[in-house]
């Protein structure tokens, strides 16, 4: 029991830090990627040929290589952004997460093909060996502190008020000086780079890097987790992310097939679709907001007794 | 990017307060012609704008008015014609470039970032191309939360100089459309601009909003920016214009003081359409 909630926590966290640069995408960038699967994959893969050949299997150099490799493919795959509409490009996304998962699957000699690589020696850092699930949640928390930390620092900062400027209205950004275009894509690389870091993670982790867990599927459930999560908010994409990532657990505890997960998936992404559309983390806001607002109109019903509002004031 | 552009952003930092005036900040407009498919909507709009003194741009809907607004600041790219900036030239270049350079324009249609508040609004104004960046903010935090309080600050005044203080921390979306209207020019102010192009900031307001927007408009001209005014009211453009130019099918057909313009029986029936 206790093995499977530690498998459950390793999970959802591994999959929090891979969703958590994609919600900026969604949120800020208003682009549906479909592409953060390959991404993931690729810093999946890093794990597993450095430390299948042993080069390496220290996470403190593993994961900066495979920052560095998901990073510039995500500029990469990004880079067409500026010349798609956000409905055009996801369907390019979609292409790249194709284009890259077979190039994966076909560079036999470097994947080990379809079936791709498994059993590599031990992560580990500085020489401390990581083999027991709580030595994996030890590092994972302090990781995901990290990304989190950071992208709160940087979304108080001067880009973090673009950002939120670039999804109000992007004309009146670019009147203040501010091109959205290389913004849209500094997000768009930050997403990739947490999304490789949590691809080199997983694998170090499961001990395998088969290139069928990268696939669309995958991209789709990522998406999912932003959503359901909510995109603006950077608790959402953790919540998300625990919800969906343990949900295979949860129906083999009440003895569902672990193909129902699609379906709930699906059934999920409609209902936040209709009913949350500020996701799970969205609510909490929304209900601040309706006692804020109910405070306003009182103001405002002041206002207009005392004579300081007239009825041209009023949208 | 150009040397010249980073220039523009190390005097902005130096003098980030309001009122860094630039004596030979203007705009001149050469020979702009602009069509949309089959339509000329503008057709040699030739001008120099006077320096220090509000101009207003009257003349009737659809004389292309927004249009050469959109040439000016960069929103448009010009089918013939020149557009110079502090003897720059700064044809065919970005709106966000054009920006930066010293270009403040607001919008018919207001364009606050909703969810921003106020100060926030203005702040994403004053902020410079160095604080955006994320590279630089993830590797100077020092610097970039140095800065980011700078133009905070920068924009606190700006908030001021136009009167929202009160609803400073309010979101931008939640304020009334008159005061949206005084936070777009309070934007303006924030990015440092001396030239301002402001589209129609009257419209839509009732009395006591106008005499606002008047108020500021005069404060602006007092300190000596130079201004372009679209507006359809006619009294507020008598009161602040110092000079008008009319607009007639993209062409500048009278040029003069609002009594010496509106005196023209001609004008008066092109744009009464008495």
């Amino acid at each position: 029991m206790i093995y499977i909630i530690q498998t459950i926590v390793i999970y959802s966290l591994t999959y929090s830090i891979a969703v958590l640069g994609l919600s900026f995408v969604v949120g800020y960038a208003q682009i549906f990627v479909l592409s953060q699967a390959a991404i993931f994959g690729v810093g999946s893969f890093t794990y597993a040929v450095l430390a299948g050949r042993n080069i390496t299997t220290d996470l403190l150099l593993v994961i900066p290589i495979a920052m560095v490799i998901g990073g510039a493919m995500s500029l990469v795959t990004g880079l067409p952004l500026l010349r798609l509409g956000g409905d055009y490009y996801i369907v390019a996304s979609l292409a790249f997460q194709y284009v890259i998962v077979q190039g994966i699957v076909n560079w036999t000699s470097l994947s080990g093909g379809p079936p791709g690589l498994f059993a590599f020696p031990s992560p580990t850092i500085l020489g401390w060996k990581i083999t027991s699930n709580m030595d994996f949640i030890y590092v994972l928390v302090p990781i995901l502190v990290l990304a989190l930390g950071s992208l709160l620092w940087v979304r108080r900062m001067p880009y973090g008020r673009a950002l939120v400027a670039m999804a109000d209205d992007e004309v009146a950004l670019a009147a203040g000086g501010v091109k959205a275009d290389a913004l849209r894509v500094s997000v768009f690389v930050l997403a990739g780079i947490l999304a490789a870091v949590a691809g080199v993670l997983f694998t170090s982790f499961l001990d395998v890097a088969s290139p069928g867990d990268y696939g669309i599927t995958e991209s789709i459930l990522m998406i999912t987790m932003v959503l359901v999560g909510g995109a603006r908010s950077l608790i959402g994409p953790f919540i998300g992310a625990v919800i969906l990532a343990s949900l295979p657990y949860w129906l083999n505890l009440v003895n569902w097939s672990v193909y129902m997960t699609g379906v709930i998936t699906g059934v999920l992404l409609l209902l936040v679709a209709f009913f949350l559309p500020d996701g799970v983390a969205g609510l909490a806001n929304s209900g601040l907001r309706r006692l804020s607002r109910s405070r306003s109109k009182e103001n405002f019903a002041l206002d207009v007794q005392n004579g300081k509002v007239t009825s041209d004031d009023r949208r | 990017m150009t040397g010249g552009e980073k220039d523009v952003h190390d005097s902005k930092d130096e003098s980030p307060q309001l009122s860094p005036l630039k004596k030979e900040s203007h705009l001149v407009a050469r020979g702009l012609f602009k069509s949309f498919g089959s339509l000329e909507v503008v057709s040699g709009f030739h001008h120099e704008l006077e320096a220090g003194v509000v101009t207003g741009l009257v003349g009737p809907n659809g004389a292309g008015k927004t249009t050469i607004f959109n040439l000016l600041s960069g929103a448009l790219k010009p089918d013939a014609g020149s557009v110079w900036l502090a003897n720059r030239e700064v044809t065919g270049k970005s709106l966000y470039v054009v920006s930066r350079l010293g270009l403040g324009r607001s919008f018919q249609d207001v364009r606050v970032f909703p969810t921003l508040d106020c100060v926030d609004n203005c702040a994403l104004y004053a902020q410079t191309v160095k604080e955006t960046s994320l590279v630089r903010t993830m590797i100077f935090p020092r610097a970039t939360r140095r800065r980011s309080l700078l133009a905070r600050q920068t924009a606190r005044e700006a908030v001021a100089f136009v009167g929202l203080e009160k609803v400073a921390s309010s979101p931008a979306g939640s304020l009334s459309y008159a005061d949206q209207k005084l936070l777009a020019i309070a934007r303006l102010l924030a990015i440092g601009a001396n030239t301002l192009l402001l589209d129609e900031p009257a419209s839509g307001l009732d009395r006591r909003g106008v005499d606002t927007l008047v108020g500021v408009i005069s404060r602006l001209r007092d300190e000596g920016r130079t201004i372009l005014l679209i507006e359809h009211n006619l009294d507020v453009v008598r009161e602040l214009c110092q000079k008008i130019l009319f607009l007639d099918r993209g062409k500048i057909l009278a040029e003069g003081t609002a009594e010496d313009v509106f005196a023209r029986s001609e004008l008066a029936e092109l744009y009464f359409g008495a």
